[in-house]
Parts: structure tokens; C-alpha cells; sequence
């Protein structure tokens, strides 16, 4: 009888157990964010590329107009890049509804061979470690990575309702409205933009949170935990990032994140920024702050990639994080696990 | 192994394939709740799978539970960080907005006390207006935001039925007439309407049986 052991070829790129070190890492040459109306007026507004001032962009369907946010900016990163659809080998996207329609009908449209996934708001940066993944080991040349979100489209798949008389608990997120996408391509001569060095993607945590208006608090111990375990794979600690780019944690999440990371003896000082936390003003109603597959995804490529790009930051480390819970189980009493994958991106 | 007799049914390769596999797992696998009597166990949220890695340099990592014993500690955690509601105020602007609109339901109802033949009248016709009153809010996008400030002084009051209505048949009428609006506008007033005839029946029967001893 044999018995296969457990791992016959070493995996040379890993990096303790659960960390990815990219051999010829991958560069972004394009991204592009496309946001709403609330979006653009909020802290951010000044970063994105596009903004449109009708959430609904023409469109009589809520559904319709995210598949437009979507399609717009993977057009949007195509352009930037120089690249066509017909260059592009994998296109890999995921969103907040029902069997991932915006991203399924959006490859219809773009007609590239087409990977769909789902980690609810930590999709942005799955994507990419994904397509990051593809390139290094030599399975693609180019790769398109999207995701996008629309209030109007996912408040009433997980909650009310739009016009319904519902008071917002303060910690409760608001789905942000818009698309965004990048373009990942191999390093060379000529190719500028942020380099994908390390991925670490997280397990799935549930401390137990059962309320569904307190996503912050069911997605901070994902956060928490895949951080740890990238500073301890990487042997790597909060000194070695210019920044820490958390996905939509937002105000009662960042507390959370906060408090378990002292508990552990970690100061993130002032290097730690939430994507939900700055998508919006504390005057715009949107309680404690973004949440949405675009959220953590626009943080990065509008912010992060431009700050970049201009120089301010040499390191950053973007945790999106995901609360995978859906109204089903919700509904049959099931608490809200939470998810968190980072990637680390270098000049 | 215990469960040994459960390959038996299947297949030969089928049962030397289990205990190949029940081989190479390691009893931290089994002693670690993730597989008892055959049963799967939900494993402590969160924490690392046993000791399967200690192979691996850190045995008991930084991370696992945030030097956390368990679930009831972070429910603890949460509820410290919890924003401090300020109830007094909410209470207010609840009082604010139903008296209100409770106010503007007794001049509907004074105009039509004079105006209709009886009393029974007056009160049909003044709930059908405050209803329509309430439609007319929600079409325009007013009456989540009086939610929004208000709370359940814009819930309870007639207008706030209208309002869960009309929310929903103007979301689903998407999907169409029929299947969207026609079959998903009691998605929120069904349990009120359900539950609000079958509090009716009980009262009612209460008030019956009352009746029928005092007599």
C-alpha cells in the first residue's frame, strides 16, 4: 500500500505556511476606478478616475447599471494599459450578488476566457493575487482583475428595501456604488507600476458575531489573523510597510482590528488606513463607513497605486476583508464568518 | 480504526482508499473535533487546525485567538467598543416624528368626522388617506429618511405600513409585475398582516369568552 506523503514536490515560492513569495513578480500597468455620485463627494473623490453623477447611470435596473460600473472600468484599466480585450489572457472577477451576475454578464460583454470567484468584499485583492499568481508561474502573459458594487443592488439583496423607513445602526456599512479594475502584466523593460511581491491569502474566521448590522466586528479577527500570519511568515512587522491598506473594517471594525492587535502587543501607529473609513464623510449617512467589493479595490488602485506611483509610498500592504455571510443564513441563525487575503505591492 | 466496518459496503479500492486516508491523517486531526462519530464538528472558530503544523516553526501562533480564550471574550471585546447610543435623544426624535404625523392623522380625522355620515366612516376614510400619505412620502424618497431620524415613531403609525408596502413593490417592480412586485410586496408587511389577523382572532375569541362568562 502506498501512502502519498504529504507534500512530494516543495513548493519553492512559499513562504512559511501561509504566505506566497512571487518570483518574477507581476507589475499593475493599469487601473482604473469608475465611482457614484456619494462616492465622489467623500475624502477619496479627488483620487478616482472616473465619476458618474447619476448612481444609476441611465439605467432602470440597479443590477444593470453595476454591470456598466464593472464593464466601464475594465475599460477603463484596458486603456490605460494600451492593451485590448483580445490581449488579455484570464479575466478573473467577482461581486456581492446572487451567483456573481455582474462579473458573468461583464466577461459576456468583454469576451476574454473567464474566472469567477466570490470572497464578498475581500474579492478585490483575490483577484489579484490570482492573476499575480497566473503570471509568476507562467500561465498567462495578461491578466484583467474587477470587481464592483452598487448600493441600490446589494442593500436589497442583504437588506431592506431601498425607500424602507429602516434606522441605521451606527455600525452599520454602506455599499459603496462603483467598479474598479487593473491590469496585471509580466515586469520588463518599459512596464511601470506597482509590483505584486507576496500574497497571503486568510483563512476563514468566525469568532461568533451573529449580527448582521456589525460586519466590522465579524471581519476584524480575519484581518487580525491573516496579518499576523503574514508578519510571521514574512518575518516582516509593521516597520517594514509605508502603509497598511484595510478593506472596509470601517469606524467599528478599525476599533475592533485595533484592540486585537494590542492585545497581541502590535502598535499599527499611524500607518494603517480603512477603505472604509475614507470612502465617506462622517456627515454623509452612511453610518460606520464604506463596505462593498469596490471598496477595498478603489482604496487601492485610486489611492494606494497612485501614491505610489508619485513616490509617497515604497511598500504598502493591502488586507481586503470579507464578511461571507448571506441573508439565508442569517436568517436560519448562523453567525457571520469573515475572510481576509493581503498582497503586498512594491515599487 | 472504529469506523473501519462502514467500508465494507463500499467498494474494495473504495474502502482501501478510506484507510489510506485515515492513515495519513494524524490523530491531532481526529482528537481536534473536526470529525467525531462520524459526524461533522464545527471546530473552535478560528483556531489553528491542531497541531497538524507543528512541524512548522511556531507551534502556538501570535494570532490565533488574539490572546482570546473564546468566543464569549470577543463578544465582551465588541461590546465595550460598541458606540454608546444616546437614548434619550432617539426617544425624542421617535416622539418628534410620530407625534406628528399622529397630529396630522387627528386633523384628517376631525375634517372627515364633519364631512362623512358616521364616525366608522370618518375613521376608513381618514386611514386610507394617511396610507395614501404615507405611499406618496415613500414615492418621493421622504419617508426612509423620516425613518432614518425618526426611527419607530415613522414605523408604527399607519403611514410606516404604507411606506414597507410601497419600499418593496417599488424595488421588485424590476422583476416585473407579477413576479416581482405582485408576489414580493408583502416582503416586509406579510408578518405584519399574518400576525396582526392572528392577534386580531385571539383577541377577539379572548373578548368573546369574557363576554360570554360576565353575561
Amino acid at each position: 500500500m502506498t501512502t502519498l506523503a504529504p507534500s512530494q514536490t516543495a513548493a519553492e515560492k512559499r513562504v512559511g505556511k501561509y504566505t506566497v513569495q512571487l518570483q518574477n513578480p507581476p507589475r499593475i500597468v493599469g487601473a482604473y476606478t469608475v465611482m457614484g455620485p456619494r462616492e465622489a463627494q467623500g475624502p477619496l473623490g479627488q483620487f478616482f478616475d472616473e465619476t458618474v453623477p447619476d448612481d444609476m447611470w441611465n439605467e432602470d435596473k440597479a443590477e444593470r447599471a453595476e454591470r456598466k460600473y464593472l464593464e466601464s472600468a475594465a475599460g477603463g484599466a484596458l486603456e490605460r494599459a494600451g492593451l485590448q480585450p483580445d490581449d488579455i489572457d484570464y479575466f478573473i472577477s467577482g461581486d456581492l450578488l446572487n451567483q456573481i451576475v455582474t462579473s458573468t454578464y461583464s466577461a459576456r460583454t468583454l469576451s476574454i476566457p473567464y474566472l469567477g470567484i466570490f470572497a464578498a468584499c475581500a474579492t478585490s485583492v483575490e483577484g489579484l493575487a490570482l492573476g499575480a499568481m497566473l503570471i509568476d508561474a507562467g500561465f498567462a502573459n495578461k491578466v484583467l482583475v474587477a470587481t464592483a458594487s452598487h448600493y441600490q443592488s446589494v442593500e436589497r439583496q442583504y437588506r431592506y428595501p431601498i425607500e424602507l423607513n429602516v434606522q441605521r445602526k451606527q455600525t452599520n456599512q454602506r455599499t459603496a456604488t462603483g467598479g474598479a479594475a487593473a491590469v496585471l502584466a509580466p515586469d520588463g523593460d518599459g512596464v511601470f507600476g506597482p509590483r505584486i511581491t507576496r500574497v497571503t491569502f486568510g483563512r476563514v474566521m468566525d469568532w461568533g458575531v451573529k449580527d448582521v448590522n456589525n460586519m466590522g466586528a465579524a471581519m476584524a479577527p480575519a484581518a487580525f489573523d491573516t496579518l499576523m500570519r503574514h508578519f510571521e511568515d514574512t518575518n516582516t512587522s509593521v516597520d517594514d510597510y509605508d502603509l497598511i491598506l484595510t478593506g472596509d473594517l470601517a469606524d467599528f471594525g478599525v476599533k475592533t482590528f485595533h484592540a486585537l492587535l494590542k492585545r497581541a502587543g502590535v502598535d499599527i501607529g499611524d500607518k494603517h488606513m480603512d477603505g472604509g473609513v475614507s470612502m465617506y464623510w462622517p456627515d454623509q449617512q452612511a453610518g460606520a463607513g464604506a463596505s462593498g467589493a469596490v471598496t477595498s479595490a478603489a482604496a487601492m488602485y485610486a489611492y494606494a497605486v497612485k501614491q505610489m506611483a508619485a513616490g509617497k509610498f515604497q511598500r504598502v500592504l493591502a488586507l481586503a476583508t470579507g464578511c461571507l455571510h448571506s441573508p439565508l443564513t442569517w436568517q436560519q441563525g448562523d453567525t457571520c464568518p469573515g475572510i481576509c487575503h493581503g498582497v503586498v505591492l512594491e515599487n | 480504526m472504529g469506523d473501519e466496518h462502514h467500508n465494507e459496503v463500499s467498494t474494495v479500492n473504495d474502502s482501501q482508499r478510506g484507510q489510506q486516508k485515515q492513515q495519513q491523517r494524524s490523530p491531532a486531526y481526529f482528537a481536534n473535533g473536526r470529525r467525531q462519530n462520524g459526524a461533522v464538528q464545527r471546530t473552535q472558530a478560528g483556531e489553528p487546525l491542531g497541531n497538524v503544523s507543528a512541524g512548522q516553526s511556531s507551534g502556538e501562533l501570535p494570532g490565533s485567538r488574539g490572546t482570546m480564550a473564546n468566543e464569549q471574550q470577543y463578544a465582551q471585546l465588541v461590546q465595550q467598543l460598541m458606540p454608546q447610543v444616546n437614548k434619550g435623544a432617539l426617544l425624542l426624535r421617535s416622539f418628534v416624528v410620530g407625534g406628528t404625523l399622529s397630529l396630522i392623522g387627528q386633523f384628517v380625522l376631525d375634517f372627515f368626522t364633519r364631512i362623512e355620515p358616521t364616525q366608522g366612516q370618518a375613521f376608513a376614510t381618514t386611514l386610507a388617506t394617511m396610507i395614501l400619505l404615507g405611499a406618496i412620502l415613500t414615492a418621493f424618497g421622504v419617508y426612509d429618511r423620516l425613518g432614518e431620524w425618526g426611527g419607530f415613531g415613522a414605523a408604527v403609525p399607519i403611514t410606516g405600513f404604507a411606506n414597507s408596502m410601497v419600499s418593496a413593490a417599488m424595488d421588485f417592480r424590476r422583476e416585473g409585475f407579477i413576479l416581482g412586485m405582485g408576489s414580493k410586496m408583502f416582503i416586509v408587511a406579510g408578518p405584519v398582516i399574518v400576525f396582526g389577523i392572528l392577534a386580531g382572532m385571539a383577541t377577539g375569541t379572548v373578548a368573546w369568552l369574557v363576554k360570554a362568562v360576565m353575561s
